[in-house]
């Protein structure tokens, strides 16, 4: 395993334990599995990716209630879809455009799954995931580019 | 594209993980060890709070029986008699933490570190250590136990508004609601909500009327409620068995 893939599951291992964990209670309406999945889905080949949103998808179906396979097929669905749009459209914006119209599905799902339309959550859901979003989204690849960097000079 | 041509060993592979992983029913050996997990992290306190966990049963027991005097001087004598008829339950309470929460967003559901072994069933009621409602037990194990909080999607229960009006409390992401109150019950704003659980004469508080809506189609009242306890995180929690 390469240093970016590790880099990739240990990011999303503690993405998934602060979903578990919640050490912000539910004062902060997002999921970090969800967005860590994207992030990766964007940064990295689809085997990788896929098979990370495999275990993941895995895991959160695993730690929820009544859920099925949900999580493994919708975190399929979304690296596949990404990595589909991404070989085919190749604008600055399509990133951009893919996320947010992943995290408008992402909702839109959710609020079927629980037979309630939760309107002012939702909203609130889609303001926390993209402010969220953004600031891993800047970290991580910070992170990485540092890596590569560090693999160079040596 | 991803035209079927270009489909080769390692996607079969990834595709077959990925559908064993739908037919091996790993799913409760991998919820065991989390709870595990969180188990290693809670027992070094637990020793060391059982002491204090002894006084705030003791607390909590004194406090529900606080209200209980309160609500008893209000009954009228009709539902005193119905009531001698039965005998009241000794009222026993467990003492558990939270090992994790439920990873989505779109649930209000939490695992306890307590189950079978400690004699809990589903549908028992947990309360804060002040003796307001935090949720109910949906699913039991061995070891460790699904709580379904109040304001959860699919949480739903009978309580009564104020003195006398009834309704069916349900849990909701945007506000916990009260549904079926008929327009002519007298409902305020800041009524108490609470119910009584069979067998045990106790109030058990869960929240006040926040906001009354008058739906001018329907039959009912949209009652809004605010609960009393906000966020069980950085409380100890107890199921009243």
């Amino acid at each position: 395993m390469t240093e970016k893939n590790l880099k990739a599951l240990s990011a999303l291992l503690i993405f998934f334990l602060l979903d578990v964990t919640k050490p912000f209670a539910y004062s902060l309406a997002t999921e970090f599995t969800f967005l860590g999945i994207v992030l990766v889905a964007m940064n990295y080949p689809l085997k990788t990716s896929l098979i990370l949103a495999i275990i993941f998808g895995y895991l959160k179906d695993a730690a929820c209630m009544d859920m099925g396979n949900f999580n493994l097929l919708e975190f399929s669905a979304i690296v596949t879809l990404i990595h589909y749009c991404l070989r085919n459209f190749h604008k600055k914006a399509v990133k951009v455009l893919l996320f947010f119209g992943v995290l408008v599905a992402h909702i839109a799902i959710n609020n079927f799954q629980i037979n309630k339309a939760s309107y002012f959550f939702s909203l609130l859901f889609f303001i926390h995931s993209s402010v969220i979003f953004l600031l891993i989204n800047r970290l991580f690849t910070e992170w990485l580019i540092l890596g590569l960097k560090n693999d160079n000079v040596i | 594209m991803y035209p079927p041509s270009k489909i080769t060993s390692k996607y079969i592979a990834l595709f077959l993980l990925f559908a064993l992983l739908l037919v091996l029913p790993f799913r409760s050996f991998i919820a065991n060890l989390l709870v595990a997990f969180s188990s290693q992290r809670l027992i070094a306190t637990q020793n060391s709070s059982k002491t204090i966990e002894e006084l705030e049963k003791k607390n909590l027991i004194l406090s529900l029986a606080i209200k209980k005097s309160q609500t008893v001087a209000e009954e009228n004598e009709n539902l005193r008699k119905a009531l001698a008829f039965k005998e009241d339950k000794k009222i026993d309470i467990v003492g558990v933490e939270i090992a994790s929460f439920d990873p989505s967003a779109w649930r209000r559901l939490a695992i306890i570190n307590a189950g079978k072994d400690k004699g809990l069933r589903d549908g028992m009621f947990a309360v804060d250590s002040e003796g307001f409602l935090v949720g109910k037990i949906v699913e039991v194990k061995n070891n460790f136990a699904r709580l379904m909080l109040v304001d959860d999607p699919e949480f739903s229960l009978a309580v009564y508004i104020g003195k006398d009006a009834l309704g069916m409390l349900s849990g909701g992401l945007d506000a916990v609601k009260i549904q079926y109150i008929d327009m002519n019950d007298n409902v305020n704003l800041n009524d108490i909500v609470w119910f009584k659980m069979p067998l045990i004469s106790y109030p058990i508080y869960i929240g006040r009327v926040r906001k009354i809506n008058e739906n001018k189609n329907g039959l009912f009242l949209d009652v809004e409620v605010k609960l009393f306890s906000q966020n069980p995180l950085l409380k100890k929690i107890f199921i009243i068995k």
